[in-house]
């Protein structure tokens, strides 16, 4: 048996190919944005000196290669480049931004897995049934929803016409004392600081677009606990443990259950990262501070440094999601973890 | 032929898939017959009736500057039916060509193949998508080309895992030993084998490129107003959903939703009855 260290760092070392790739492929995309950033820069009424000048000073006179390598230098320092738009560096935008976006999706997440895993429990042993069907029909729909228009329903609802939700502006109410930020999740902090009129502005503020964000992912995480599950209940061992006239609790949500979770976690790992992207347009329609906004705003301004930034960030969390659900794999199944 | 027979009887014992089949039959028709039919102009304006709610006159209401959100409906139907069977078809053709030869010559090929989808799917598609949109400009080519370079992987993936395990199949040397080249081997014997697998994929990945065309748009990235486009006009009604005006947003996305839904539903039934067919 290989130590944990050792298959951490073997992972490591094979998400690295994926993460050249990114950099390559995000620098020239975004290298082909359109529009020129110097004029940009420049002002309302530049110069044609000011413009060649900025041009000169963000390498752009320079041939692609060279920008490329400049580009390498400027990483491997921990140096993303200034953005445009805010005029800060990218990795600061970035930071501050990124525990928003990560709260919005780790809470979504959450939601879907407690909404699919238990309806595709209930879909597997109602095998065929109406039960099965409805769940079916359900997890269809929930797939065949564009987030951007369940987002829209869901405010017309709470908002509009029950007055429940709090306008779709952000992560929490503007006029209210803010808390103190130690982890930047908006709602753990508010319990560290034991804040509980913050808590509750920010569980108000999350639950739509967390919920609308979880209707995307509820398809194919209910779609993998039913196959998973009714792959394990016809199994051997399954049969086995009924023949032992264990109760039927115990049998399906302790030994089925538990076994059928690793495919599950797969899933959970690839619903993460769609997640994140479909982040894009919940962060658009709830004006919600983080990073997809933050990408939206900078493609449109042809903001090279933030774009690329961002491109690397989602795909440096994509990549280290996987590592991390390798790892998991590895420590809830036993025979995993003894191949080594 | 057996494809034919196999969904013949699979579609007269499955009432959803059929019902869904019906109505995406409906879809297309309204796609290319709804223009001449509708009763507006969808581009008139009109601003005396701006904003108003649902009456027989405009079944949908009427949006900002007053033209009918029906008509813009039905318009947008036969481009956003458009986007999704132009891009699957572009997908279609790449991705079964690389999927074809990584599973029947396997070796270098693969390798060189499987490296190139993995690239693909390193990224979020649909930021990919977005990338390359914002890169190449906001044109209808450029949308449809970024949804088909999202989808092939799936289509290189189904391809080449059908044709790597009929490789060796016993039909496969017969036609050898009958003097057919490798090319017309993949050609006429192998791929052929593919396509109701093909079929499912095609459905599926249908409903999804509406979907991300549509959110490309709605974020500003795709189709440009006043061409009517669900997105577009989900995305032009987005701003009216907190002062109460609905019917802007709701009609386009229900619309969107139907179309979508019914692709989802019947690329499921047909995988059943696909899959179904080969365990028999």
């Amino acid at each position: 048996m290989k130590s944990l260290a050792f298959t951490v760092f073997r992972r490591l070392i094979l998400g690295l190919p994926t993460l050249a790739g990114v950099v390559i492929v995000s620098f020239v995309l975004t290298h082909l944005l359109p529009g020129d950033p110097a004029v940009y820069f420049a002002g309302a009424a530049p110069t044609p000196e000011a413009i060649a000048d900025l041009r000169k000073s963000l390498l752009l006179d320079r041939p692609l290669w060279e920008q490329f390598l400049a580009y390498l230098g400027h990483l491997a320092h921990g140096d993303l480049g200034r953005s445009l738009v805010t005029g800060q560096p990218v990795l600061s935008d970035l930071y501050t931004r990124l525990p928003a976006t990560l709260e919005l999706t780790l809470t979504a997440l959450a939601l879907a897995i407690l909404i699919a895993v238990p309806l595709g429990v209930l879909a597997a042993l109602s095998k065929g049934s109406v039960v099965d069907h409805v769940c079916r029909v359900f997890s269809t729909t929930a797939l065949s929803m564009p987030s951007f228009f369940t987002s829209l329903l869901l405010v017309f609802v709470f908002y509009y016409a029950l007055g429940v939700s709090p306008a779709p502006l952000g992560r929490v109410d503007p006029m209210a004392f803010p808390v103190t930020e130690r982890t930047g999740f908006v709602v753990v902090d508010s319990v560290l600081a034991a804040d509980w009129s913050s808590l509750r502005d920010g569980v108000a503020h999350i639950l739509l677009p967390a919920t609308a964000l979880a209707l995307s992912g509820i398809g194919p995480l209910m779609r993998i606990t039913r196959g998973a599950m009714l792959g394990i209940l016809s199994s051997d061992f399954m049969r086995a443990a009924r023949s032992y006239d264990m109760s039927r609790w115990k049998v399906v949500y302790v030994y089925a259950l538990r076994n059928a979770l690793l495919p599950v976690l797969t899933t959970a790992g690839f619903v993460f990262s769609f997640l994140i992207s479909a982040n894009v347009v919940i962060e658009k329609v709830f004006s919600w501070p983080g990073i997809g906004s933050y990408a939206l705003e900078a493609l449109v301004a042809s903001d090279y440094a933030a774009v690329q930034g961002f491109v690397l960030a989602v795909a440096t969390v994509y990549v280290l999601t996987n590592i991390f659900i390798d790892i998991l794999y590895g420590l809830v199944d036993v025979r995993v973890r003894l191949a080594g | 032929m057996a494809l034919t027979a196999t969904l013949q009887f699979g579609l007269r014992r499955d009432v959803l898939t059929s019902t869904v089949l019906a109505f995406i039959v409906i879809i297309c028709v309204v796609a290319v017959f709804g223009p001449f039919l509708a009763g507006h102009d969808p581009l008139a304006t009109d601003p005396a009736n701006a904003l108003r709610p649902p009456t027989w006159v405009n079944p949908c209401g009427t949006d900002q500057v007053g033209r009918d959100i029906c008509t813009r409906i039905i318009f947008a139907t036969r481009l956003d039916l458009f986007i999704s069977i132009g891009s699957v078809l572009i997908a279609l053709i790449f991705g079964s060509l690389i999927g074809a030869f990584a599973g029947f010559f396997g070796g270098p090929v693969d390798r060189l193949a499987m490296w190139l989808v993995d690239t693909i799917m390193a990224f979020p598609l649909f930021l990919l998508a977005m990338a390359i949109v914002a890169a190449l400009g906001n044109s209808l080519a450029n949308i449809i080309y970024a949804t088909a370079l999202v989808n092939i992987p799936f289509y290189a993936r189904t391809v080449r895992a059908e044709i790597a395990q009929r490789r060796e199949a016993g039909f496969v040397d017969a036609a050898r030993i009958s003097g057919n080249g490798p090319f017309r081997i993949l050609a006429r014997h192998l791929f052929p084998t593919t396509i109701p697998q093909l079929v499912v994929q095609m459905t599926l990945t249908m409903g999804w490129a509406i979907l991300n065309a549509a959110s490309l748009s709605f974020i500003g990235l795709g189709i440009r107003p006043p061409t009517p486009e669900w997105g577009i006009m989900v995305a032009e009604g987005a701003s009216f959903i907190v002062t109460g005006e609905w019917w802007v947003a709701l009609f386009p996305g229900l619309a969107l939703v139907a179309v979508v839904l019914s692709l989802n539903l019947l690329g499921d039934g047909l995988r059943d009855m696909v899959d179904a067919r080969d365990r028999r």
